[in-house]
C-alpha cells in the first residue's frame, strides 16, 4: 500500500473528527494534501498532525472515543496509532487562540485526550478545504501554515526537512497568500519575526534532500519574500 | 501531575523556545554576524572571490563594500555588485553559495545582487542596521 494511499484511509478512519468543527489537518502532511489529487510525493515521517481547537476539545474526544483501526498510544496519550499498516499514525495537537505569544505552550491535561498547546499554532486559520477521495480535508490558509513553520526552531535534519515543507507551500502560495504572510508578519513580536527571517536565510541556503524540493531553482522568490517581510516589518533587521 | 511527560515536553519546548529568543536579540550584535551573512547570501544569486587588484577596482568604481565583513575574524572585503555588473568580475573565481569554508578563508567577496528593485533596496536598506 503507497503512502498516499495510507494517508487518505488514516483521513478516511478519523472523518467524524474532520467533521469537528474548527478542527484542520495541519503539519507537513499539508503540502502532500495540496498536490494535484492529494499526490502526496513529499517525503515526511508517517504520521498526520490533527489541530484540535481547545473549544472543540469536548467534541474530538467524543470523537475519537469511536475510532476504529486505531488506538491510544500508552506512553504518548495525544497520539493514535494503527491497528494495521494500511494506516498511519494521528498526533492531535491543541491550538489556542487565547494564546498570542507565538513561542508560548502549555499542557491540556485530560485523562481521555491530553493535548500539547502551541502558541505558533494559534496563527492557523482554516482555508478552503481539500475535497479528494470522497473526503472533505479541512487545512489550514497557506500564510498560517508557512509562518508557523517558520517561527520555531528549525535545527537539525528534520529542522531542514520542515523547511522545505514551507519551500512545498510557498510554491503552491498564490500572490494573496504571500501578502497575507506580509500582514500577519508585520503585527508578529520582533522576537519572532527575527526567528521567521533567520529561517528563511538557512531554507535559501539549504542543498537538495531526496523527496523534497529543491531549493535552489526558487531561491529568487525566497530572496523576494524575505524582501517583503523586511519592508512590512519595519526598519529592523 | 498528570501526563507528567507531556509535561515535560512542554518545558523542553519553552526552553527551546528561550534559547530562540537569545538568538533573535542577537541579530544586530556579535553573534548575529552569522545570521547577517547568510542574509547577504539569501539575496545572492552569485558569489564570486577576487584578487586584492580586482577588490580595489570595484571599491573605487563606487560598489557598495557590506560591513558584514568586518564582523568576522578574520576580516574580508564583501562587495555588493548589481547584477547588471557581473561582466567586471572577469578574472574571478565562482565560489559555491554558503557560508563553507573555502568561502570564509577568502580575504575578497563579490556577492551579485538577485535582479529586482525590492532585493537591492532591502540589502541596501539593511546595511545601517548591520
Amino acid at each position: 500500500v503507497d503512502f498516499r494511499t495510507r494517508l487518505l484511509r488514516t483521513l478516511h478512519a478519523i472523518e467524524s473528527v474532520l467533521r469537528t468543527p474548527g478542527v484542520l489537518v495541519i503539519g507537513s502532511e499539508v503540502p502532500n494534501l495540496l498536490e494535484p489529487s492529494a499526490g502526496s510525493t513529499l517525503v515526511v515521517s508517517q504520521d498526520v498532525d490533527i489541530g484540535v481547537p481547545v473549544s472543540s476539545h469536548a467534541a474530538v474526544k467524543a470523537a475519537v472515543g469511536e475510532l476504529k483501526g486505531l488506538r491510544q498510544s500508552e506512553r504518548e496519550p495525544s497520539v493514535w496509532v494503527p491497528e494495521s499498516t494500511d494506516l498511519i499514525e494521528v498526533n492531535f495537537i491543541g491550538i489556542d487562540p487565547a494564546l498570542r505569544e507565538t513561542m508560548e505552550s502549555y499542557v491540556l491535561d485530560d485523562p481521555q485526550l491530553p493535548l500539547l498547546v502551541f502558541g505558533a499554532l494559534s496563527y492557523l486559520e482554516g482555508g478552503a478545504p481539500v475535497e479528494v477521495d470522497g473526503l472533505t480535508i479541512p487545512v489550514p490558509r497557506p500564510a498560517g501554515l508557512i509562518l508557523e513553520k517558520l517561527m520555531t526552531d528549525r535545527s537539525g535534519v528534520k529542522g531542514d526537512r520542515d523547511l522545505l515543507v514551507v519551500l512545498a507551500l510557498l510554491l503552491v502560495a498564490a500572490p494573496a497568500d504571500l501578502d497575507e504572510v506580509a500582514r500577519v508578519f508585520s503585527g508578529l513580536p520582533d522576537e519572532t519575526q527575527q526567528t521567521i527571517r533567520n529561517n528563511l536565510t538557512l531554507l535559501s541556503l539549504l542543498e537538495p534532500v531526496s523527496g523534497m524540493p529543491d531549493p535552489r531553482p526558487h531561491r529568487q522568490k525566497i530572496a523576494r519574500l524575505l524582501a517583503g517581510l523586511e519592508s512590512a516589518g519595519g526598519a529592523r533587521r | 501531575m498528570k501526563h507528567e511527560h507531556l509535561h515535560a515536553r512542554i518545558r523542553l519546548t519553552r526552553s527551546r523556545a528561550a534559547v530562540l529568543k537569545w538568538e533573535a536579540r542577537q541579530s544586530t550584535l556579535a553573534h548575529g554576524i552569522w545570521y547577517r551573512l547568510r542574509r547577504l547570501l539569501t539575496f545572492s544569486c552569485e558569489l564570486w572571490a577576487v584578487d586584492d587588484a580586482k577588490m580595489n577596482e570595484l571599491i573605487a568604481s563606487g560598489f557598495t563594500v557590506a560591513p558584514e565583513g568586518e564582523g568576522i575574524e578574520p576580516s574580508k572585503r564583501i562587495v555588493l555588485l548589481p547584477s547588471t555588473h557581473r561582466e567586471r568580475l572577469a578574472g574571478g573565481r565562482p565560489l559555491p553559495l554558503g557560508l563553507r569554508r573555502e568561502v570564509l578563508a577568502e580575504p575578497n567577496l563579490v556577492l551579485v545582487l538577485w535582479e529586482g528593485n525590492d532585493v537591492v533596496t532591502a540589502v541596501h536598506d539593511g546595511q545601517g542596521a548591520a
